[in-house]
């Protein structure tokens, strides 16, 4: 995919940028004029859920973005809210709902619709300043946009762990709530201890049970009342909108009628229908408040002599805390078994991953090519687990940039190699802190020999050899 | 049933009676009624077409088939109200005394007539002991300065007593029963339903300080219309048409009900269903069912989802065709039988 150029508009003023199909530097002599806006923006229009930097809130954004995909569509998108994307291309236009829908535009501008490899591209081809030049395999690309190389590879691999996945994240979901039941019964024991003896009242009774009952009921008259209400909104647009537009009709005899919500049939009943259903709705919320008010009170004077000597909200959850029959050991002993669940499933989605797969054959092989050349190592040092590891502290500042480049570049092949996209490169500060001089040209270097049918975008404050770029300066700040 | 404090306070017993007397009122004259008001220029003020009115004073008593101690001096305040709102209203009235005393005259001979059951007489078919106590009343009562049309006087026995709801209602439950048979409804718990919907709404209108505030027809037929067009109410019928077997058409109402009703509530989903409805059914004799069964997939863009399998999406199309259909066909019928 190309990105031609990107037209911001920014509080009524309108700026366009054009990209080379082949490598552009975005450049600024200082730090903090608006490279790092300009890149996100690219990806806001893109569609991507992109934060704004601190100058610059994309929700007062609109963003136009021309591009190119592999196949040779040219689409024109248009994003005017963080909600949604409108893409034209010659006289169709559709719009997409976000981030409901981002899967459907993705699948269209990169031509794939796997949806593990969708949901990981950003963290392929985008090295964000802040995060990209840690994240080695796994972690945030940018905002709420994550990467793993897991499930990269089973998506470039077509191997379907989706059920195995389901499971892993129900055994987490369930580990959190028991966690948090933990501390609750280790509140509880800590209540007993002080109070000598572990109290359990009766709490839950009838009175309890109709309380109940009623909040559900009244809860689901509100809900429906919500309901009637978006509905009759959308009766009466209609019914205006169909006034103001003064609509004419000619009968079969030649007599002409004004259209009125009056004479249009239906209108009106479907109207007065929909304020009759709401009155009744209302008067049964009425009621069934009024009923709940009275169970409360009842409840209420039931309650206070016996078991709060205070109202407060945390007498009663003391109250149904003391009500939980299980003790610590009997919920830890769950957790501990839900943990053992957990890691077996990561066992067995890692191992459906890994065994026999060419994809991390082909990543490894590439990844020791690239960090031969930088100097990083060989495939004595470089084991083939090192692909996945999680193991990031033992690597200096240096080393980790390098190497968070070349993981880069061997996804990137692999992704054209499986699935012959070939992605956009765009490097934000790829000089890092640390990074030398002959360690800059020789990542160059290979940009150059290896990725140079791909479309290169640099921004940054240093100079780049990169073949014939073009260049956008951004002297001022950016919407100057 | 009606919200209100049931104890015997005779003040409370009162209003809710007068409330009561207003539902068999204002259903006895549906097809002519325009406005409804508790407490306008009378106790039930009502309003029919052709400048037509209604003038009712409520008269309730706890005790009323055994305590006829107050009855006549309750009946003379009566038509001194009536005389003197009379004044007030022009057109054709009809002044009535409605009460649950089974003997509001202490006459015997009324009482005979009345037997215990719901009596309608005019002034001229009581019998002529009422007719004299009638008269002794209005020469007794000074204050009635304003001569009242005695032919314009009916006398309407309401049976209304207890604090059992179920013997006090049960009168009015049977009126609103016989007005249900103008639509051959039938329907469990709608008689209740309605009642309590329109005492509410009667109620509130003896509420508003504003007397130009008052109930109108469409307030009152409405809330019957979206009783009986419920799908609850309709699932027999709906069944039939949709050819849907009886358990997964109210498996896909318990579970879709908010999708169902809001297709079936939105203007423009309706109207397209209704016109070619209508379209196919001018080229030749198409009932609901073969409309609903040969032509749902033409609308199954409107229901499309991921998450649903084609035959829930079927089952949601067609559940929902036959509703808008019955629907629009009760709504017409309802319509033109009270003149709405």
């Amino acid at each position: 995919m190309i990105i031609n150029s990107l037209t911001i508009n920014y509080g009524g003023q309108e700026k366009s940028f054009h990209f080379s199909d082949k490598n552009t530097i975005i450049h600024s002599g200082e730090n903090s004029r608006g490279k790092t806006t300009l890149l996100r923006l690219l990806l806001y229009s893109l569609g991507y859920n992109i934060p704004g930097t601190r100058r610059f809130k994309f929700a007062n954004v609109s963003v136009k973005s021309n591009v190119v995909t592999d196949n040779g569509e040219l689409y024109v998108l248009d994003r005017t809210s963080s909600d949604y994307l409108t893409i034209c291309t010659g006289t169709t236009q559709q719009t997409y709902c976000l981030p409901e829908q981002i899967h459907d535009l993705h699948s269209l501008l990169f031509g794939t619709n796997n949806r593990d490899v969708l949901n990981n591209l950003l963290g392929v081809f985008y090295l964000d300043q802040e995060k990209g030049w840690t994240l080695l395999n796994r972690g945030i690309v940018i905002g709420s946009n994550r990467f793993n190389v897991e499930d990269l590879i089973q998506g470039l691999s077509g191997r379907d762990c989706s059920e195995l996945k389901q499971i892993e994240q129900s055994l987490v979901k369930e580990m959190g709530k028991f966690q948090q039941i933990a501390n609750v019964v280790k509140y509880k024991e800590s209540m007993a201890e002080s109070a000598g003896l572990l109290v359990t009242e009766k709490y839950a009774n009838e009175l309890d049970a109709e309380i109940a009952y009623k909040e559900i009921e009244i809860n689901e008259i509100k809900k429906e009342i919500n309901r009637i209400d978006k509905v009759l909104q959308s009766n009466k647009y209609l019914k205006r909108f169909i006034e103001d537009m003064n609509l004419i009709v000619q009968t079969p005899n030649g007599e002409s009628i004004h259209v009125t919500s009056n004479n249009l049939i239906g209108l009106n009943d479907s109207i007065d229908y929909l304020i009759a259903k709401r009155k009744i709705k209302a008067a049964e919320y009425r009621n069934a408040s009024r009923v709940l008010e009275t169970l409360l009170h009842e409840r209420s004077d039931r309650d206070e002599p016996e078991l709060f000597s205070v109202e407060s909200i945390a007498d009663v959850f003391d109250q149904m805390v003391k009500q939980f029959p299980y003790g610590y050991a009997r919920i830890e002993t769950i957790i501990n078994n839900l943990k053992d669940q957990i890691s077996s499933t990561r066992t067995l989605i890692s191992e459906a991953t890994r065994v026999g797969n060419d994809v991390v054959s082909s990543l490894y092989n590439t990844i020791v090519k690239y960090a031969e050349e930088l100097e990083l190592g060989n495939n004595s040092s470089i084991t083939r687990g090192y692909l996945f590891t999680s193991n990031l502290k033992e690597l200096s500042g240096a080393i980790l940039h390098k190497f968070v480049f070349v993981f880069r570049l061997a996804y990137i092949s692999e992704v054209k190699k499986r699935l012959g996209i070939t992605l956009p490169i765009i490097l934000d500060s790829p000089s890092g802190k640390e990074l030398d001089q002959d360690n800059k040209e020789l990542m160059i270097r290979i940009l150059n020999r290896d990725f140079s049918d791909h479309q290169i975008i640099i921004a940054s404050i240093f100079d780049y050899n990169l073949e014939s770029p073009s260049r956008i300066e951004l002297d001022t700040m950016l919407m100057e | 049933m009606f919200y209100m404090d049931r104890s015997a306070v005779p003040l409370m017993f009162g209003i809710n009676f007068q409330v009561n007397a207003a539902i068999v009122l204002m259903l006895e004259n549906i097809k002519t009624l325009k406005t409804l008001r508790l407490e306008g220029e009378e106790d039930i003020e009502m309003q029919l077409e052709g400048n037509n009115y209604i003038l009712a004073q409520a008269k309730a008593v706890v005790k009323s088939s055994t305590d006829f101690g107050n009855v006549r001096k309750s009946f003379s305040k009566a038509l001194l109200s009536l005389s003197e709102a009379a004044e007030h209203v022009s057109g054709e009235k009809s002044l009535i005394v409605i009460t649950n005393s089974l003997n509001p005259l202490k006459d015997d001979e009324l009482k005979l007539i009345i037997a215990g059951r719901q009596t309608r007489r005019k002034y001229t078919e009581l019998p002529e002991s009422s007719k004299k106590i009638i008269a002794d009343i209005l020469s007794n009562n000074k204050d009635i300065k304003t001569p009242l049309n005695l032919e314009d006087l009916s006398i309407h026995v309401l049976p209304f007593e207890t604090d059992n709801d179920y013997e006090k209602y049960k009168i009015v439950l049977d009126v609103i029963s016989d007005f249900l048979g103008m639509f051959d409804i039938r329907f469990e718990g709608l008689r209740t339903k309605l009642h309590d919907i329109w005492s509410n709404s009667v109620f509130d209108s003896g509420t508003k300080v504003n007397r130009k505030i008052k109930l109108t027809k469409q307030d009152i037929v409405w809330p019957l219309i979206v009783s009986v067009i419920d799908k609850k109410y309709l699932s027999e019928e709906s069944v039939f048409c949709t050819g849907l077997d009886e358990a997964d058409y109210q498996d896909v109402c318990a579970k879709y009900s908010s999708i169902i009703d809001s297709k079936c509530e939105r203007f423009d989903f309706v109207t397209r269903v209704i016109t070619d409805y209508e379209n196919k059914r001018s080229r030749s004799m198409n009932s609901i069912q073969s409309f609903v069964n040969n032509n749902w997939e033409v609308y199954r863009d409107d229901f499309e989802s991921q998450s649903l399998d084609d035959n829930i999406v079927e089952s949601l199309i067609k559940v929902t065709l036959s509703n808008i259909l019955l629907s629009r066909r009760n709504i017409d019928s309802i319509k033109s039988k009270v003149k709405l």
